[in-house]
């Protein structure tokens, strides 16, 4: 990805969250761990079509599962940041930092986690 | 794929919803998922919990999805999300261009949205013109092209004898019979007349009507019947006491009750058994004939070679053209005149005529002339709002340039202009539709009561789709306009363009064309209009020769088992006239067997004698049977001699009073009074009728009409010398100058208390006959005028709106004028005179194409050619000054500009 272009908000939490996830990375799994982490309610939809675009970008790469080993066992997409993807998240995050350092952050007045919580 | 297997399932229809959303390749991935977690909520949560949360999901998985699938449609490179095989890459093509058309449609919808007043001026203009596009067409179409209600209606012909004037007429009953043996183009024939008698209940007296036909006449239309049966050749002859009904009589009169079949009714003055029921919808010959009877046995009619008095209609056999049948028709009637006829002239002429042409075939050129205006009234509409798009156009076209070089397309731009506008025209065609609904219902209403078929007129499936494709073919023209110049806009041309909304000069020149095109088009129209409204007033000023005011008539049917001598019916119109005459209102009463403008008759060939003694030959005498006191009643005026009286009955000789156009005929100059002539003209032992009178002449069939020579016989003496019973059908004329109306109780009571059982029909006066017989002229003037004004509307709507814009546009260079000394007095002059320019261009090529086009009303023209001058300088003065009163406003607004204001303005 080219030097100065950010990822979006939404695409970052699906990377850091695949990123956690590590093998286990998939739609029902990602929406969970941003679900919780984050506290806010994540469609299944956005996940897939934010996967999606980011795998057109490069950062991500896609395979399908073998079916499970049950009855009717079902296979599944499993999502991987790929070498690229790792950069951006890295050049990102370390962007964030940048900018955040210094600051209290705590001291700022948060609305969001006010209401949630 | 795995499905939850026990116990609740995942809402259904959110999960049809968004595996519908999605496409093959993903859509078990994401719904598998949503199922996994689902289940996992059931278990941990409860049905409740799991149920909302997955609905909440889909709920907010839609736009993610359709961003995923548009996303999706610009790429199908390795490295995308899925690979798609190929055979599967036609289908991601088509949904690419559904997604594609989905969001142009979406797209339109806000970009209409956004925009209110435009949107509803658009609507608006179309809906009209629409509307009374849809209403026209329903009318047309119920009218003119579907078929009649019978078995294969289009092998249905007519069969006439032509006269010499080459007007058509009927035929006789025996040669009816020779011409169908003879005939091998005809399956089936049948012949009929008009019948109208009386049914008597214990309420009283009904007169209905019906014909009475030939048996054969069902199996030539071939439709069978609801209940019973209907007359059968064979075992239904002449004079058989049967009947068959129509559904509505059946309905109205007898309260649908089946078991009418085989009973009797009192009919004419006998029985008659019912012996079948049609069924709804069924007409024949028109739907106010309500039942069907054998032919009658009375009269000499059947027995007369001569008599002309049936219509025939028949079953053309598989195959055979109309010409065929005419050929070989006319062969059979040339052969049967020859072998019948003592002197036969070898003039005989028959026509053979569709059924359908016959019936509905006067409407035509009506119909025509309609569709014709209504396509102008669309066409201007459409200019209309093509100009008022590319106002639009050029004025978002900075925006649009931008758009388009920001990559939305030049052909992505146009398409979406046109969508906007498919979207507007279908729903201004909704409107319309409407609209047309009360247009339709207003055209009945309005239309003369012997339009035939009217009340099968109706907004139908097929008015329906006929508004969405002419919705669909306007927006598609009208969109197009600023769809071509949007998509030709250069981006740095158009930013650089100072002005509000400036414009090419193509597009300005386009602009006046099309604004010249309307004012042409209208002027047309209003010229047509011009033209039928001068000849309607030419027409309604035509006097007719007896009195338009203060006459009542009404039709009166003397039962023939109670009248059955000439002295019973004498007795009858005596004891009528001594009862009614003395009566406070009334001044007069007669008798007469038929009336001016009601267009029957019985016409016959007859022999004069003239001033020098010698014999002359003539035809197309019209017979009238009057009792005295006639002429007094209804108002013509006796010009010479006397009136027939009491004096001239069966033993004394024979007289006639005839009018002054037989007298100027025969007898030109001199004295009528005194001469004689002869309806028949066999030979020696005639009857010779002596002129006691003339009076003035009337018309017979309307105010169009021109005059015929008549022959007014005095009743009792007519019976006696020819033998044919007189006076049981015919008309009761009361002259009451002061109300009419007011008389008609008197009238019933009085005729109630010498019969009971003798119903009164067609109550009506004088003035009414005569507004009737305007009734089809008056109501294309109305229709051509209304359709007329409204395209004149249009067209000034659309003059104003681009003299509107062209003032707006122009606003700094008037400011610039100004400043520089210009008067607002000059200001306007000069902005009215440019734009009287285009108006006055398009009168000019109105008048012009006018001139052509007026042709095709000379038809209905009364009293006047297509080229009327009065008509068109009234046309063209009208157009003018509504043209002049569209461009001052504007011209107004201009002169108002204030420079500095003006100048102002980027």
């Amino acid at each position: 990805m080219p030097k100065g272009k950010f990822l979006g908000e939404f695409e970052l939490y699906v990377m850091l969250a695949i990123a956690h996830l590590a093998a286990d990375a998939y739609g029902v799994t990602i929406r969970r761990k941003i679900e919780e982490r984050t506290g806010r309610s994540v469609s299944i939809g956005s996940v897939y079509a934010t996967g999606a675009r980011l795998v057109e970008k490069g950062l991500l790469a896609v395979s399908v599962s073998d079916p499970l080993p049950v009855k009717g066992g079902r296979s599944r997409k499993i999502f991987r940041l790929t070498r690229a993807g790792e950069a951006a998240l890295r050049h990102s995050t370390e962007m964030l930092r940048r900018m955040a350092d210094g600051l209290n952050v705590d001291d700022l007045r948060d609305d969001r986690a006010e209401r949630a919580g | 794929m795995t499905r939850p297997r026990r116990g609740p399932r995942p809402p259904r229809v959110a999960r049809v919803l968004i595996r519908r959303l999605l496409w093959s390749a993903d859509r078990d991935f994401v719904s598998d998922d949503l199922d996994e977690e689902f289940e996992e909520l059931l278990v941990a949560h409860g049905p409740r919990t799991a149920r909302g949360w997955y609905r909440r999901q889909v709920l907010r998985s839609i736009v993610p999805v359709i961003a995923w699938r548009l996303g999706r449609r610009g790429s199908r490179q390795p490295g995308a999300m899925t690979q798609l095989p190929t055979s599967a890459s036609a289908k991601a093509d088509r949904m690419g261009a559904l997604l594609r058309f989905r969001q142009d449609v979406r797209q339109a919808a806000r970009s209409v949205v956004r925009d209110p007043r435009y949107a509803a001026t658009v609507i608006a203009t179309f809906a009209l013109a629409s509307g009374a596009n849809i209403a026209v067409f329903s009318v047309v179409n119920s009218v003119l092209l579907k078929p009649l209600p019978y078995e294969e209606p289009e092998r249905l012909a007519m069969a006439f004898r032509v006269t010499d004037h080459g007007s058509e007429s009927r035929v006789s009953y025996l040669d009816f019979l020779d011409w169908r043996e003879a005939a091998t183009s005809f399956d089936t024939w049948a012949a009929y007349s008009e019948s109208a008698r009386t049914w008597l209940a214990e309420s009283g007296a009904e007169r209905w009507r019906g014909i009475e036909t030939t048996p054969e006449l069902f199996e030539v239309l071939g439709v069978p019947p609801l209940h019973g049966r209907t007359l059968q050749p064979g075992s239904d002859d002449i004079g058989d006491p049967v009947i068959v009904l129509s559904h509505a009589l059946w309905q109205r009169r007898f309260g649908s009750d089946p078991s009418l079949i085989g009973r009797t009714i009192r009919f004419d003055g006998g029985t008659r058994t019912v012996v079948g029921v049609m069924p709804p919808g069924f007409y024949f010959p028109t739907p106010d004939e309500e039942y069907w009877i054998p032919l009658a046995a009375s009269g000499r009619f059947l027995e007369q070679r001569g008599a002309w008095s049936l219509l025939s209609i028949g079953r053309l056999a598989d195959d055979i053209p109309m010409e065929r049948a005419q050929g070989e028709l006319l062969a059979i009637a040339q052969r049967v005149d020859e072998e019948n006829a003592e002197d036969w002239d070898g003039s005989t002429a028959v026509r053979v005529e569709r059924r359908h042409e016959v019936y509905v075939g006067d409407t035509r050129r009506l119909f025509g002339i309609l569709l014709g205006a209504v396509a102008l009234v669309l066409t201007i509409a459409c200019a209309n709002i093509a100009n008022i798009a590319l106002t639009r156009a050029s004025v978002r076209r900075r925006e649009l340039a931008v758009r388009a070089a920001l990559g939305a397309g030049r052909g992505r731009l146009a398409r979406q202009l046109v969508t906007e506008h498919l979207l507007l025209a279908l729903a201004g065609a909704a409107v319309g539709l409407f609209l047309s609904f009360a247009i339709v219902r207003g055209f009945t209403a309005l239309a003369p009561a012997d339009l035939p078929r009217i009340d099968e007129v109706g907004v139908d499936l097929i008015a329906f789709a006929y508004a969405t494709l002419i919705a669909l073919l306007s927006g598609l023209i009208f969109g197009s306009a600023p769809a071509i110049m949007a998509s030709r806009t250069g981006l740095s041309r158009a930013i650089n363009d100072a002005g509000r909304g400036s414009m090419s000069r193509v597009g300005r020149r386009t602009l006046h064309g099309l604004v010249t095109a309307q004012v042409a088009m209208a002027v047309i129209l209003v010229l047509g209009a011009s033209l039928l409204v001068n000849s309607f007033l030419r027409l309604s000023s035509v006097r007719p020769g007896f009195d338009t005011d203060g006459v009542l008539i009404m039709g009166v049917q003397l039962a023939s088992d109670r009248y059955q001598d000439s002295e019973s019916i004498e007795a009858f119109y005596s004891e009528v006239r001594r009862r009614l005459v003395d009566r406070p209102g009334i001044e007069g009463v007669g008798f007469s067997s038929h009336l001016p403008f009601s267009g029957s008759g019985i016409s016959a060939s007859y022999v004069v004698e003239t001033t020098a003694g010698g014999r002359v030959d003539a035809d197309d005498l019209q017979l009238e049977i009057v009792g005295s006191g006639y002429f007094d009643a209804v108002g013509i005026p006796m010009l010479v001699g006397r009136d027939v009286h009491g004096d001239d009955g069966a033993g004394s000789s024979p007289v006639a009073v005839i009018n002054q156009t037989m007298a100027d005929l025969h007898w030109p100059g001199g004295n009528a009074v005194g001469a004689r002539f002869t309806l028949d003209d066999s030979g020696d032992d005639v009857s010779w009728h002596t002129v006691v009178g003339v009076v003035g002449s009337t018309l017979k069939t309307g105010l169009d009409d021109v005059r015929h020579p008549v022959a007014y016989f005095p009743r009792q003496q007519f019976q006696s010398t020819y033998g044919i019973i007189s006076g049981r059908s015919g008309y009761l004329v009361v002259r009451a100058p002061t109300a009419p109306a007011a008389v008609i109780p008197t009238v019933r009571s009085e005729i109630a208390r010498i019969d009971r059982n003798l119903p009164l029909t067609d109550i009506r006066t004088s003035a009414d006959m005569v507004a009737g017989s305007v009734a089809a002229p008056r109501f294309r003037t109305l229709v051509v005028s209304a359709f007329a004004l409204l395209a004149l509307l249009v067209a000034l709507v659309g003059v104003y709106g681009v003299m509107a814009f062209a003032v707006a546009r122009r606003t700094r260079e008037i400011g610039i004028r100004m400043s520089l000394g210009a008067s607002d007095r000059r200001v306007l002059v000069h902005v009215l005179r440019s734009g009287l320019g285009v108006v006055g261009l398009g009168i000019a090529i109105g008048v012009v194409s006018g001139l052509a086009a007026s042709r095709l009303l000379s038809a209905m023209l009364f009293g006047l050619t297509p080229t009327d001058l009065s008509s068109y300088a009234a046309a063209a003065g009208f157009v003018t000054v509504a043209g002049l009163a569209a461009c001052y406003l504007p011209a107004r607004r201009a002169s108002r500009v204030e420079p500095v204001v003006a100048l102002r303005e980027e």
